[in-house]
């Protein structure tokens, strides 16, 4: 240690604020250096001569104070009570058992909180992967036999269901195999068969309540189902109720989008053909009655005319299974 | 001075306590307290009856910052920092009042001894009694303190009445841990040199 090094270190050495190891080098270079020596003695002698003496205050001093204290915080402000809460509510927190349990806590919590999600993911994600998968050439990549095997059962169940023409029935049930858990696992693997689901549910309303009851929902599962077969079959359907009520318009619109479809095109050519004249007609005579205006535009084999609108289509599917052909052919592919 | 023992309860757990509501902590930091504190501030101000007032306010200011107080913080240094920014306040209305500091010059101009320098007497005359040199060396200790230069003289009361270290007094004051040391250093030697001049009229009284 050198002079310099000494004078840094000397106050530390008088207040006792240094190691004991700065302070054993200090000792060395004093023995060493006389100027070091003196000054360190000097400054010793004068913190030793005699501390500074304290007067003592007044006697009601305390008290003063005491009092002074009681009325600051009587006007203490809220938020300085509320700082001063937390303060306390920290310093709690701060002790080590609580920690220890807050910490215990956690792990369990966050450990539960991982575990439990892993039961439930895997069907839902290849439900995710299924849905987007194209429609006409779709690769009977779902792997539940199943699911395979229903749409071939479900023509014959359609056409069982159509025969007892109402009761929402077992087998039609047992075609969709029953359980709703199941019905909506497949609906989501299987858009063709839930699309095919929902027709006849469709078409069962239309049995049930008739053509201006059931064109909401065919008319939703055409737009839900876009592209089956399905939907297909209940665009037509839903066309023809839109024209039996008169509303050209809608049926219109529904048919040229029909046009494109498979098994649909001619059908759909002719009926909008028919359409057309329709319209001519309607304006010139303002007021048409409906039983005679499918004798005008009907398609060939949909002939059958009807004073009820929601007569047509069951008794066309009981007279003419053919009808029902081109739906169930493409559904049974 | 009753001497208070400090291995009972240290200054720090009181100071908690009373963030928790215990108003005998408090109490007992009062206790503790008061007097090097008064005499901290005595030092600085003119008169008792003001220094008194002030370490009331300091109190009050202690109380009122309370939840300001980290329980890893060293009391003393919080509250001294408190009771070194009340004395400064007083002195700076004081000055604004051109009320004479013990740092003030009395002349017109301020050049003149400043009130310490006066207060400092350097040969006692009054008093010369073998017995009362105890008293006399006492008296001498505290001219001496007042006769320092403001700077120095906090930095000496802060470490010898305060017993604040000097990283702290550093961070109360404002300045690096050097500048602190020099200053106590100063305020030592001129200590030093009052002492001496006082041993030498001691000698000369035998």
């Amino acid at each position: 240690m050198d002079c310099e090094k000494f004078d840094q270190h000397v106050m530390d050495a008088l207040y006792d604020e240094l190691d004991e190891l700065t302070h054993a080098a200090m000792k060395r270079h004093m023995d060493s250096c006389g100027r070091c020596a003196s000054a360190f003695a000097g400054l010793r002698a004068a913190r030793d001569a005699g501390p500074l003496p304290l007067e003592e205050p007044s006697e009601e001093l305390e008290a003063r104070i005491l009092d002074a204290v009681e009325v600051a915080q009587k006007k203490t402000p809220f938020r300085r009570k509320a700082l001063r809460a937390l303060a306390w509510a920290g310093s709690h927190a701060m002790r080590p058992q609580l920690a220890m349990a807050a910490l215990f806590v956690l792990v369990i919590g966050s450990s539960l909180l991982l575990l439990r999600p892993k039961t439930g993911v895997a069907p839902v994600r290849v439900t995710e992967w299924g849905q987007p998968a194209s429609v006409h050439q779709e690769p009977p990549s779902v792997p539940a036999p199943a699911a395979l095997a229903t749409p071939t059962e479900e023509g014959d169940a359609r056409r069982l269901a159509e025969a007892k023409a109402g009761e929402p029935p077992r087998t039609m049930v047992e075609a969709t195999k029953d359980t709703a858990k199941e019905k909506s696992a497949r609906a989501a693997a299987d858009p063709e068969d839930s699309a095919s689901a929902a027709l006849r549910e469709a078409q069962a309303l239309q049995r049930k309540s008739g053509c201006a009851a059931a064109v909401g929902k065919l008319d939703e599962v055409g737009a839900r189902y876009p592209g089956t077969p399905a939907a297909h079959a209940a665009m037509w359907e839903a066309a023809r109720c839109y024209e039996a009520a008169g509303e050209t318009e809608k049926a219109r619109e529904l048919l040229l989008a029909l046009r494109a479809a498979k098994g649909y095109g001619d059908r759909a050519e002719q009926v909008l053909a028919g359409l057309e004249t329709n319209v001519g007609r309607s304006q010139a005579k303002n007021a048409i009655p409906m039983a005679s205006r499918p004798a005008a535009a009907a398609p060939p084999r949909r002939a059958a005319p009807s004073a009820k609108p929601a007569a047509p289509p069951r008794a066309d599917d009981a007279q003419e299974p053919a009808q029902a052909a081109p739906a169930d052919a493409v559904m049974g592919r | 001075m009753v001497p208070i023992s400090r291995e009972e309860v240290t200054d720090e757990a009181l100071m908690m306590r009373f963030q928790g509501g215990d108003r005998a902590a408090f109490a007992g930091l009062v206790r503790r307290h008061k007097t090097p504190i008064y005499n901290f501030i005595l030092r600085q101000v003119r008169g008792p009856a003001i220094a008194e007032d002030l370490v009331q306010d300091v109190f009050v200011k202690i109380v009122q910052s309370a939840s300001d107080f980290k329980h890893e913080a060293r009391f003393t240094t919080w509250a001294y920092a408190i009771a070194r920014n009340v004395s400064i306040d007083h002195l700076r209305k004081m000055s604004l009042r051109r009320h004479p500091s013990l740092d003030q010059g009395s002349g017109d101009g301020g050049d003149g001894p400043t009130l310490g320098e006066r207060t400092a007497d350097p040969a006692p005359q009054a008093a010369v009694d073998r017995v009362a040199i105890g008293a006399e060396m006492g008296q001498l200790i505290v001219r001496a303190v007042e006769g320092l230069p403001h700077e120095q003289r906090e930095v000496f009361l802060l470490r010898e009445i305060g017993h604040v270290p000097f990283k702290d007094i550093a961070q109360i004051v404002g300045v690096p841990e050097n500048t602190v040391k020099s200053r106590m250093r100063y305020a030592l030697e001129r200590l030093q040199e009052a002492l001496s001049e006082y041993e030498d009229y001691a000698r000369a009284l035998r």
